[in-house]
């Protein structure tokens, strides 16, 4: 059945008489997992093949894409290693003129993503769709769309490579702008949740209702940019009717080469939640409001929080060398007794040079969190980003992320430093030295060594071998940016593209 | 969706795809594809950051240079700081240049505030759900380059971004801007 439908989608991408493109995209990653030093025994000593190969075709308006994904575990340390193979996404667009049909597999968000947010975060991390379908319209002055489906969630977890199950939740929604006056854009959004699987289903139904709206402006007299929302939610969760709100703006001031950014955020007991993630044990997010934070940062909680922050950057030498101050506060869960008080400031610069073919960027901050006078949180960090092109076409490539860090009265260490040398076209050879003392039990690993070759054989074919321990987190390797999941073992990874008309 | 099927089909999925891993061609040697090789590129409209709609329809005979970036990618701000000034030198021979922004709410504020500090006067679109990232840049991966021919066609594409490209990506855009401009 599964296969019927993938003809049916691409048929019509080589049958049409308009010039047809339908392309493979295909990642195979071989790992083998020894003891990763988490003291957990669950997902250590396995090996894996993890396939997902993606193949896109378009022919004049037509556009088709399909994702197949297969995991292959060897050795499996518990159950929640599944092999399985499936046709993961499927998607078929049709544009004809303004209007545009999607249906199948989509991602969608609602303005700043309080109310709605479903997007593929990179090209290893989280991805839910809606599947179902889009009616889209699209004119100069006027946008409007309308769109419903199941959610429908990537069967591996990025990070614990565990199976989990679709949450298979209802969304419909839709949303429209206004873009006719040439200092404002107004829009309004809206959606219905209901969930598959219900709190407590001796009390009926959960379901949800939001409904949101936004300004924009662009900058005025190009010195002041504008955003604001607004938006409000009624939720029906275990026979109890709850309401919640959430507003977001943010401010953009040019003066000369300095440029303020400020940012204020309230979610009022905000959260679009479907059923429970089955490998996670808690339900599926489906909002992701802006934080106000960095975007390395963790952030714990973000449903029941207020505050703000201020960025001033300074432009020199036509923006070559670009030094900055921010500085954020916010409150969790604000006027009850477990309210947490955050407070962040940080400075850095950014300076390309060598007629911007090396970079370096600078920064180091400090951060406060306090519950109930006491300080809960603390962390004083510093980052580094050094790109410097060398002759002959290489670069010499450091990154250093240190944090040190306090929880709960205790003190420890955090961070991760890559040295790479790279060469465009060809590859780059890269060390990484991580560590991590917050459990200093002894038999926890602490320090983590592991070595990345990457080779870029030709356009179409690029390996990555990697060898050791790796903490997790954000990493550009190869002028490529990755959230990488912590890894101990070695990992082949073969990415290849191909044409197949 | 799950639609769970058995190991050999797995091994027999892996196996297929693993004859596909015949390169085709090497940077090296071609600056673009060769133009009777070259795919359509999908059309697709997204709003500028000042809300105006574009098209790629839009700059149909023209040379269009994609380039996929968000805030926290070092590398795509690098490459977008290098082609700025290559759209003001081939911008009136054709050339245009779009940058995509893909940044998640998270970041977004931080969008204009990159632009105005840099004074990009490329157009930057905001793709705020992916999907042409999806469409056109399916991995995902950050920065990622596509390059657009007059007529419309994939004339070559690239992940990444390393300081000694410049001078491949001026020589791939001169090339492009020599072919002949299809007929209407």
């Amino acid at each position: 059945m599964r296969y019927a439908a993938l003809g049916l989608i691409l048929l019509p991408c080589v049958a049409t008489a308009q010039p047809t493109a339908l392309r493979l995209d295909d990642r195979l990653a071989l790992e083998g997992h020894v003891d990763n030093g988490n003291r957990l025994t669950d997902d250590d000593d396995y090996g894996a093949a993890l396939e997902r190969l993606i193949v896109t075709g378009n022919a004049g308006a037509l556009t088709a894409s399909v994702e197949i994904d297969a995991e292959l575990f060897q050795g499996r340390p518990s159950a929640a290693y599944q092999d399985d193979a499936r046709l993961e996404r499927i998607s078929v667009g049709y544009d004809l003129d303004d209007w545009q049909v999607t249906l199948g597999d989509l991602h969608r968000q609602l303005g700043r993503g309080i109310v709605l947010s479903l997007r593929k975060i990179d090209e290893l991390g989280e991805d839910t769709t809606l599947q179902g379908g889009q009616l889209s319209l699209s004119l100069d002055d006027h946008e409007a769309d309308l769109f419903a489906g199941r959610t429908n969630a990537s069967q591996l977890d990025a990070v614990s490579q565990k199976h989990t199950e679709d949450p298979g939740d209802v969304i419909a929604g839709g949303a429209y702008s206004f873009h006719g006056l040439s200092w404002l854009t107004v829009g309004v959004h809206g959606l219905h949740l209901r969930p598959r699987v219900d709190v407590l289903p001796e009390e009926g139904q959960d379901h949800a209702s939001a409904l949101g709206a936004f300004l924009e402006t662009p900058p005025l007299g190009d010195v002041l940019a504008i955003y604001l929302e607004a938006d409000w939610e009624g939720r029906h969760v275990a026979g109890q009717g709850e309401q919640a709100k959430a507003m977001y703006g943010s401010a953009d001031l040019t003066l000369g080469a300095v440029d303020v950014l400020l940012e204020g955020l309230l979610l009022d007991h905000f959260f679009v939640r479907g059923s429970p993630n089955t490998l996670l044990r808690k339900p599926f997010d489906y909002a992701q409001p802006p934080t106000l934070e960095r975007f390395d940062q963790e952030v714990i909680d973000n449903t029941n929080t207020r505050g703000g922050r201020a960025k001033v950057s300074y432009a020199l030498l036509e923006g070559d060398l670009v030094p900055y101050v921010n500085a954020m506060y916010r409150q969790n869960d604000p006027g009850d007794e477990a309210q947490l008080d955050q407070l962040h400031a940080y400075v850095g610069v950014d300076l390309a040079y060598q007629d911007g073919r090396s970079r370096v960027g600078l920064s180091g901050g400090w951060r406060r969190e306090r519950q109930q006078d006491e300080i809960v949180k603390g962390m004083i960090h510093g980052d580094v980003d050094w790109l410097q092109a060398l002759p002959a076409a290489w670069a010499l490539h450091l990154t250093v992320s240190h944090e040190s860090r306090e929880l709960a009265g205790r003190d420890y260490l955090r961070g991760t430093t890559l040295v790479g040398l790279e060469k465009g076209g060809l590859g780059a050879a890269t060390a990484e030295i991580g560590y991590d003392t917050q459990d200093d039990s002894g038999d926890v690993r602490q320090v983590f060594v592991a070595g990345i070759l990457s080779w870029e054989t030709s356009p179409d074919l690029a390996l990555r071998a990697t060898g050791g321990n790796q903490r997790g987190g954000l990493k550009c390797v190869a002028g490529v940016c990755r959230d990488f999941p912590a890894f101990s073992g070695g990992r082949l990874e073969i990415v290849a593209r191909h044409d197949l008309l | 969706m799950t639609n769970p099927v058995t190991t050999p089909s797995i091994r027999a999925l892996l196996l297929a795809v693993g004859l596909l891993w015949t390169p085709t061609s090497h940077a090296a040697e071609a600056p673009t594809e060769p133009a009777a090789e070259r795919p359509p590129v999908a059309d697709f409209g997204l709003r500028t950051l000042d809300g105006k709609k574009v098209k790629l329809s839009d700059y149909a005979g023209q040379v269009v240079l994609i380039s996929f970036w968000a805030t926290w990618c070092a590398p795509c701000k690098q490459e977008l700081i290098f082609l700025d000034p290559l759209l003001k030198k081939y911008g009136e021979q054709g050339l245009v240049v779009l940058a995509i922004n893909t940044d998640s709410p998270k970041s977004q504020a931080e969008v204009r505030r990159f632009v105005r500090t840099r004074n990009l006067q490329m157009p930057v679109l905001l793709d705020p759900d992916g999907e042409v990232v999806r469409r056109l840049d399916p991995r995902a991966v950050m920065p990622f380059s596509l390059y657009v021919d007059r007529a419309g066609r994939r004339a070559h594409e690239h992940e990444g971004f390393s300081p000694d490209e410049p001078p491949a990506i001026e020589a791939r855009v001169i090339a492009l801007l020599k072919e002949p401009a299809p007929a209407p």
